[in-house]
């Protein structure tokens, strides 16, 4: 690397600090934007500087957005009565990409972890019980993961939950679909076997 | 150090990039040992769901050509405990007791008595054996006990007077002096806490009674109480830091949000 020019070997260190890329790739990323028209990487610069300055938390449910509400609590044909609590904003984008879902969201920010020091006050726990006090939300979703972390968060608000008028409900863990059983871990499968259902 | 097999309870999970895991183990035959899980953060195949805290599992690891990290082979689990991680009060006092062995063992050194008892109270934390108050008292006796850092209940620490020779239903005890201090060593000594000396025989019989029988034993409110107190002080101030897990439970005790 040593042998680039200094700009060049600036541009590398700074995309190396990327999650999941190394030198080689910063180098080969640093190449083709350099190799490109001048339009390209000013439109790549001003893209990022943008998003940094315009992206904001959506004041409902703390997802990304560019406005106050962002776009999915801004839509008003979603069922305002569902209530998904995720715990990061990509938890809440893999759920949109299944199209299986038409409620609302609320992103945690966290989840409990004792070891490390995260409390109740550390992620959005109060903000959660306001939202749910206001009374629009007629059945909460827990949909934290389903490591030892997102279980006992789970488990916490289902706790804290409990004095409200809503219905509260766990996301459900099982075989993947197209996936063949024996390849299925014991785990996943031994939850599948205790949460089957009756076939209509 | 080449492959080897043991039972190991998990104490850590650490990401470590996008894809591996470094896990912190406690191991039956070689104490506490650290290993990279290749993979295991992507791949659900491999070790589908059990590289998980407190998960009892029977592994096979291997030394790494350059001689670092181990590297865990294979896992199959023997237990994974998942009623604990499905009650916020079981998974504060097991990452407590996880977090306490963690801080305090070194690698390289064995402990089978120490793994016996933990591997014990995760089960019964399980299975709702024992209550979760008398199994943290039970396991903190005996992690005590086993570290060298047991509390001395039989004599006064300065001047050596036995204890049933104090006059007193409650006794005074120093953390700084590890243990009793009676009434007329009280004022040298930071006598700080106090306990009844039916809460000392109580803590006594949970150190060195049958485990197996645990759950037999039946605390008062005011003796459970006590004993939570003097021993989430007496620790904390032996090994020198308070387990953040510690702080996490003594707030959960002042009731949720």
């Amino acid at each position: 690397m040593l042998h680039h020019p200094k700009s060049i070997i600036n541009l590398i260190r700074n995309l190396g600090r990327l999650p999941g890329i190394g030198e080689k790739t910063a180098e080969r990323l640093a190449l083709h934007i350099l190799n490109n028209p001048s339009a390209q990487a000013q439109q790549l610069a001003l893209s990022i500087t943008h998003m940094k300055e315009s992206v904001r938390l959506c004041r409902k449910c703390f997802g990304y957005s560019d406005h106050e509400l962002c776009t999915i609590c801004g839509v008003v044909s979603r069922n305002t009565a569902l209530l998904c609590v995720v715990e990061q904003p990509a938890d809440m984008t893999s759920i949109e990409k299944s199209g299986g879902y038409n409620g609302l969201y609320f992103i945690l920010g966290g989840v409990l972890a004792p070891m490390d020091g995260v409390g109740p006050e550390h992620i959005r726990i109060g903000e959660l019980m306001k939202r749910v006090e206001r009374g629009e939300v007629k059945e909460v979703i827990l949909a934290t993961g389903t490591h030892v972390e997102g279980e006992s968060t789970s488990a916490y608000l289902a706790q804290v939950l409990r004095g409200y008028p809503v219905t509260v409900s766990r996301i459900a863990s099982g075989v993947p679909v197209g996936g063949d059983l024996k390849y299925v871990d014991q785990v996943t499968l031994k939850k599948a076997m205790e949460k089957r259902h009756a076939v209509e | 150090m080449s492959g080897f097999s043991t039972t190991a309870i998990i104490l850590r999970r650490v990401e470590y990039g996008d894809y591996d895991f470094i896990l912190t183990l406690f191991s039956r035959d070689r104490g506490k040992i650290s290993a990279i899980a290749k993979s295991a953060q992507k791949s659900k195949r491999r070790f589908g769901g059990i590289l998980e805290l407190f998960s009892l599992l029977e592994i096979e690891v291997g030394s790494s050509r350059s001689g670092g990290l181990l590297i865990l082979k294979e896992a199959v689990s023997r237990n994974l405990f998942s009623n604990i991680r499905s009650d916020i009060k079981k998974t504060a006092y097991a990452c407590y007791w996880t977090e306490l062995i963690n801080l305090w063992l070194e690698e390289g050194n064995t402990h089978p008595a120490l793994y016996e008892v933990f591997g014990y109270v995760l089960e019964q934390l399980d299975r709702a054996g024992i209550d979760e108050e008398p199994l943290s008292i039970l396991f903190q006796m005996r992690f005590l006990s086993i570290a060298g850092l047991k509390p001395n209940f039989e004599s006064c620490a300065n001047c050596r007077r036995p204890t049933a020779d104090i006059d007193a239903s409650m006794v005074f005890l120093s953390l700084s002096a590890g243990g009793v201090i009676c009434p007329s060593c009280s004022g040298s000594r930071s006598a700080n806490m106090k306990l009844s000396k039916g809460t000392i025989k109580l803590l006594q019989w949970m150190d060195g009674g049958d485990i197996t029988k645990a759950g037999r034993i039946r605390f008062s409110a005011a003796e459970q109480k006590e004993s939570l107190l003097f021993l989430e002080s007496f620790i904390p101030y032996h090994i020198g830091r308070e387990p953040k897990s510690l702080k996490f439970l003594k707030n959960y005790r002042r009731g949720p949000l």
